[in-house]
């Protein structure tokens, strides 16, 4: 067996879910919770010093896959030719011990309700069985992704398996190599102190907020979006992590 | 241990590979017996950015659709090397809404059948039954003719691109009947500067009456070394190549910078920095960059020596430097408290703009069309002349800066119509027509002036022949499209009788509509042409107009679906042999079961010619003809770009003045301005010659300018100053009601920052009210931290939904799917008219917590399930019941 794997650069995802889409369009997968490549997108920091980071992930397709350790009715199991981890959906009984096992939500469900039975990224084996590569990697605009041979990635792109907010690769070994974003050199002097002090003030009209402090603290809840979780309670849950506002 | 021994058994077992194969074997079966076509689905809206579709079809219904494989196989990355990269040589992915399109087209709110109104026009006051094809045409063509001999040939205003002088109605060189408009919505803010100042007038560029083109192919960008996308998204607001192309630029050592109220994602992936500005005070910026580049001379003195017009360049450099009427030195300092920007980052941006050539900034459309937007985008082209970055490899123009000449000999097919005697008069701008809705009635029964009407409308002339519209044909959603949809809804709901196609029967535009006729999807079903003159050998986009894509014959008609060409060719002959001679003398008799034979017999006819050429076909490299089943099969035909195209290199290269000015120099201080009474040209107002900070909310004899300012004193009822950028997930308001979309990769929103929600009490996913002193919706908060204190955005072309609920702002009910319109004035910039106005104040006031699925309500939902709110209030005054 060979293990094929994908290559994703997070410099070139602007989390606008075409792969996602092109996914479920050739899949034939419904509206809603059954995404099997997931877009998350989440900020980091406040105001004026931000970052916006985006991921979109499908499955590890791990060397070696919790899901299909904790598989009771043998559904779970990695394919022999391109190490894809596929499920049998005739076997499977809807248990969830896969959600339960799996670190990266790979494992999709289309509700809540029990006994649903899971369903997951395939690898698109039936392309790559006619020699062609996973819809998801040949959709992405700004061309993120990149599909081969694992070992063939890592020569390419390096042995990164990992992002601020993920996991830790070693407990399963996903085929998933991760270029993170890059530090921003900024090309003039920007100081956030004196931008702050100039927001405070609307000319004749006031002020804007009482201190900096209002720019750095909020309550509970105020801003939602800003981690990464990949394992979600429900689907509502995975739906909110998901669904971006750039509409 | 439990788990790998049986994963060792699993592996040893042939029913797991059978699983795989199971796999396999279901993706074929679904495959079998299918069709494969090609089509692109630029729409106005997406930057018609002409992405190539592979399209799965089985039994007459798409069921999938691939990227663009025409070049580069199998080639995720795309690594087909710099060379290819350069040339153009790469796939024209889609984005998810060309991915999504079975859902739209498939849809259970699809309009499937002609239906009439029954009750007034207007959310809330009628309903819909089900007529005949035979009725529809019948009733529309008697009141077609009706409405003309009452109100004559200007009571007809037809919704399709009335813009650049044109008419969109397709039988008007024939009938006689409709009119144009001068100007157009999208580089609206910058159409006046760009003609004042550098003598571009892209109306004429438009109709091939000028060849001084602005725009610059893809690959230019690699030429820049540096690139300010300045209130620019090109992720989201510029899809296709372009923005891909700047991707590869920034990677490849291009410095970036985002000056933008909200830190788009263009400012985390295309960008090295961002620089957050409030909205509408880019023009206090750019004087001071231009002050900075003046007194530390970091002019291009050989650029302006020849292309400069002297004495203008010397006025507003005496304005810039504070030796003008007023006596103030822009400095950075004096405009750092007006931009929120520091002083120090706007000094430093000047030097290193004045030191980099070359340099492209692009001021993007939206921000001029705003509150001083005009004089700001003026600016923005001054300031890359007198850098000499406007003319050059590697700079951009910085006006509408889209234009790029055709690289692609691509057939043309002849339906054999005649050019018809009707010169479509022009008769108001383009951004206008709710004003004339509101006032018409006033100026026919003489309660205004007709120099008032003139002005409000933006009368290109003082002899211009004057509109009564009594009749509207829509073509698309255009009631909820523009600003002041309030407004705008009441003057539609007041004509004598509206009809149009629609594509869903929630549609906002069809409750202004007395009959609706169910339109098809052009790119997928039939073979309709595009839009006026755009046949179904579609280019690529400006920029990268190195192929074409023939939209080959796709999908079938659902339900009562027609071709729209079959029904203007009935109307046509309903109104006459003249008309349906002229119109579409080919097809005139051809049967509706053999219709969309006919036109692509039509279609295939002009690839014949095509392919017979020996010259095209060795300039596009075909060693053999191709056959019309090859030519089906790989529809994509791509050229080579050789060099690659930037602002007016044509004209440079041939030795002639680009700018087309009284000049022919690029004129600081405008001489057309100076020259003439600006109240009395088609501007309506006063314009200064040269771009100078006077911001005054009214001005002149115009009273109702933009008010969109963030001091405008207003602000203290309406505090947050509002942008509506596009969507990626619509194309304007195309697939709002797509569930792919809707309910699967977005919440719309309203954006709002960190520290305006925790002082309002909203936490992200909050029902929300937002309103204005135009009208008010209903929205879900997105608290971020990635937009300035004090604004607020809400994206463009969500649909106008009511279950009738009535409110204090809103004539037709409450929204609750959050058109961002119905915020928006549709006043004009201070100084003239002609600009579509997209940014407003507004206030946002928590109405109750959120759900957890983050829907504002019922009306966000896509699908049935959402039009549903808005169905229920037609069905309790009738719908459905007769």
């Amino acid at each position: 067996m060979t293990q094929y794997g994908f290559f994703f650069d997070m410099n070139r995802c602007y989390a606008c879910q075409a792969c996602s889409i092109a996914c479920k369009d050739w899949n034939g997968l419904e509206p809603g919770a059954e995404k099997w490549m997931t877009v998350y997108e989440w900020e980091q920091g406040t105001f004026p010093t931000i970052r916006l980071n985006a991921l979109a992930f499908s499955c590890g397709h791990c060397t070696d896959p919790a899901c299909v350790k904790v598989c009771e009715s043998g559904a779970l199991y990695k394919e022999d030719e391109f190490g894809a981890v596929l499920v049998d959906q005739d076997k499977c009984t809807g248990c969830r011990k896969c959600y339960e096992a799996c670190p990266y939500g790979a494992p999709k469900f289309a509700s809540d309700e029990l006994g649903v039975k899971m369903s997951k990224c395939t690898m698109c084996v039936d392309r790559l069985a006619e020699g062609m590569q996973p819809i998801c990697t040949m959709s992405c605009p700004l061309r993120a992704f990149d599909f081969g041979p694992l070992e063939e990635l890592i020569e390419k792109y390096g042995d990164v398996r990992y992002c601020i907010g993920m996991p830790s690769p070693d407990d399963t070994d996903p085929a998933y190599i991760i270029w993170n974003p890059r530090e921003k050199k900024q090309l003039i002097p920007y100081d956030a102190q004196e931008a702050i002090a100039l927001n405070q003030q609307r000319g004749d009209l006031g002020t804007m907020f009482e201190s900096e402090e209002d720019l750095k603290t909020f309550d509970e809840g105020t801003i939602r979006r800003n981690e990464l979780k990949m394992k979600h309670d429900s689907v509502i849950d995975l739906m909110r992590a998901t669904r971006n506002d750039m509409a | 241990m439990r788990g790998e021994s049986r994963w060792l058994i699993l592996m040893l077992e042939k029913e797991e590979s059978m699983d795989k194969q199971g796999i396999i074997d279901a993706s074929r079966e679904r495959r079998e017996g299918e069709r494969i076509f090609y089509t692109s689905c630029p729409a106005n809206g997406c930057w018609d950015s002409a992405c190539v579709l592979k399209c799965h079809i089985k039994d007459g219904k798409i069921f999938a659709i691939e990227p663009d494989d025409s070049v580069n196989k199998n080639d995720s990355r795309e690594d087909c090397g710099w060379d290819n990269i350069w040339k153009g040589n790469v796939q024209m992915r889609p984005c998810a809404m060309g991915h999504s399109w079975k859902k739209e087209l498939y849809a259970e709110t699809r309009l499937l059948q002609p239906m009439k109104r029954i009750g007034e026009k207007g959310a809330g006051k009628g309903y819909f039954v089900p007529i005949s094809w035979d009725e529809a045409l019948d009733t529309i063509a008697e009141k077609m003719i009706e409405i003309k001999e009452k109100y004559g040939p200007y009571g007809i205003f037809h919704s399709q691109y009335p813009s650049f002088e044109k008419n969109g109605m397709p039988l008007a060189p024939w009938w006689e009947a409709g009119f144009g408009a001068w100007g157009e919505h999208s580089c609206s803010g910058h159409a006046a500067g760009e003609m004042f100042h550098l003598g571009v007038d892209m109306p004429k560029c438009a109709k091939g009456l000028a060849d001084n083109l602005p725009g610059f192919e893809a690959s230019d960008i690699f030429n820049s070394k540096l690139f300010v996308m300045w209130g620019m998204d090109p992720v989201v607001a510029w899809f296709g190549p372009t923005s891909y192309y700047m991707q590869l630029a920034h990677e490849y050592g291009c410095k970036t910078i985002v000056i933008d109220p909200r830190y788009t994602q263009s400012a985390e992936i295309l960008a090295d920095q961002w620089i957050p500005i409030r909205p509408g005070t880019d023009l206090a910026m750019m004087l001071a960059v231009a002050q900075v580049l003046y007194e530390e001379d970091l002019i291009d003195h050989e650029f302006v020596e020849k292309w400069v017009e002297p004495e203008g360049f010397e006025e507003w450099r005496a304005y810039c430097m504070g030796e003008g009427e007023d006596g103030i030195k822009k400095t950075p300092e004096w405009a750092a408290p007006i931009c929120a920007v520091p002083a120090e980052t706007i000094r430093e941006f000047a030097r290193l703009y004045g030191t980099s050539q070359p340099v492209h900034l692009q001021y993007f459309y939206s921000c001029a069309k705003r509150h001083l937007g005009d004089y700001s985008a003026a600016a923005a082209m001054l300031l890359q002349a007198m850098t000499g970055n406007i003319a050059i490899p590697g700079g951009c123009e910085s006006g509408a800066c889209l234009p790029t000449p055709g690289r692609v000999p691509a057939p043309r097919a002849d339906f054999g119509r005649n050019p018809g005697g009707y010169q479509v008069p022009v008769l108001f701008n383009n951004n206008c027509l709710t004003e004339i809705l509101a006032s018409q009635k006033d100026y026919w029964e003489g309660r205004i002036s007709e120099d008032e009407f003139r002005h409000l409308i933006g009368s290109p002339t003082n002899e211009a022949p004057l509109p009564n519209i009594q009749m509207i044909i829509f073509e698309n959603n255009y009631a909820n499209n523009h600003s002041n949809v309030n407004k705008r809804f009441a003057g539609m709901a007041s004509t004598e009788f509206n009809w149009g196609f629609q594509w869903h029967i929630n549609q906002p535009t069809a409750e202004l509509c007395d009959i609706i006729l169910p339109a098809p999807v052009w790119q997928f079903e039939g073979m309709d042409e595009y839009m006026y003159g755009h046949q179904r050998f579609v280019s690529g986009p400006n920029g990268m107009r190195n192929y074409f894509t023939f939209c080959a014959r796709g999908a079938e008609f659902p339900g009562e679906v027609r071709s729209k060409e079959w029904v203007w060719t009935q109307i046509a002959k309903r109104l006459g042999d003249d008309v349906v001679r002229g119109y579409n003398p080919r097809l005139a008799d051809v049967e509706w079961e053999d219709w969309v034979d006919a036109q692509e017999a039509i279609y295939r006819e002009a690839f014949e010619k095509w392919a017979d050429n020996e010259t095209i076909m060795a300039y596009l490299g075909y060693e053999q003809r191709p056959t019309w089943e090859e030519f089906n099969a790989n529809p994509v035909v791509r050229t080579e770009i050789d060099v690659p195209y930037y602002p007016f290199k044509n004209v440079m290269e041939r030795g002639d003045s680009p700018f087309l000015t009284t000049s022919g120099k690029v004129e600081f201080s405008s001489l057309f301005v100076k020259n003439n009474d600006m109240t009395e040209t088609r501007w309506r107002g006063q314009y200064e010659p040269m771009p100078v900070w006077s911001p005054s909310y009214v001005e002149g004899d115009i009273g109702s300018a933009s008010n969109d300012g963030f001091y405008n004193p207003k602000v203290k009822d309406y505090p947050l100053s509002l942008v509506s950028p596009v969507s990626i997930y619509r194309q304007h308001s195309s697939n709002d009601n797509n569930p792919f979309m809707r309910e699967d990769c977005y919440r719309h929103a309203v954006w709002i920052s960190g520290v305006d929600a925790q002082a309002r009490g909203i936490k992200d996913g909050d029902i929300c009210r937002v309103y204005s002193d135009r009208g008010e919706t209903v929205l879900t908060a997105y608290v971020t931290n990635r937009m300035m204190p004090g604004t607020a955005a809400v994206h463009h072309g969500a649909w106008f939904q009511t279950d009738g609920t009535s409110t204090e702002m809103n004539q037709f009910g409450q929204d609750l799917r959050g058109t961002p319109n119905i915020l928006l004035d549709d006043g004009h910039l201070p100084h003239i008219l002609g600009a579509l106005i997209i940014a407003g104040l507004v206030e946002v006031e928590k109405v109750r917590d959120g759900d957890a699925e983050g829907f504002g309500g019922e009306a966000e939902r896509g699908g049935m399930r959402g039009a549903n709110v808005a169905l229920k209030l037609r069905q309790s005054l009738g719908e459905g019941k007769e």
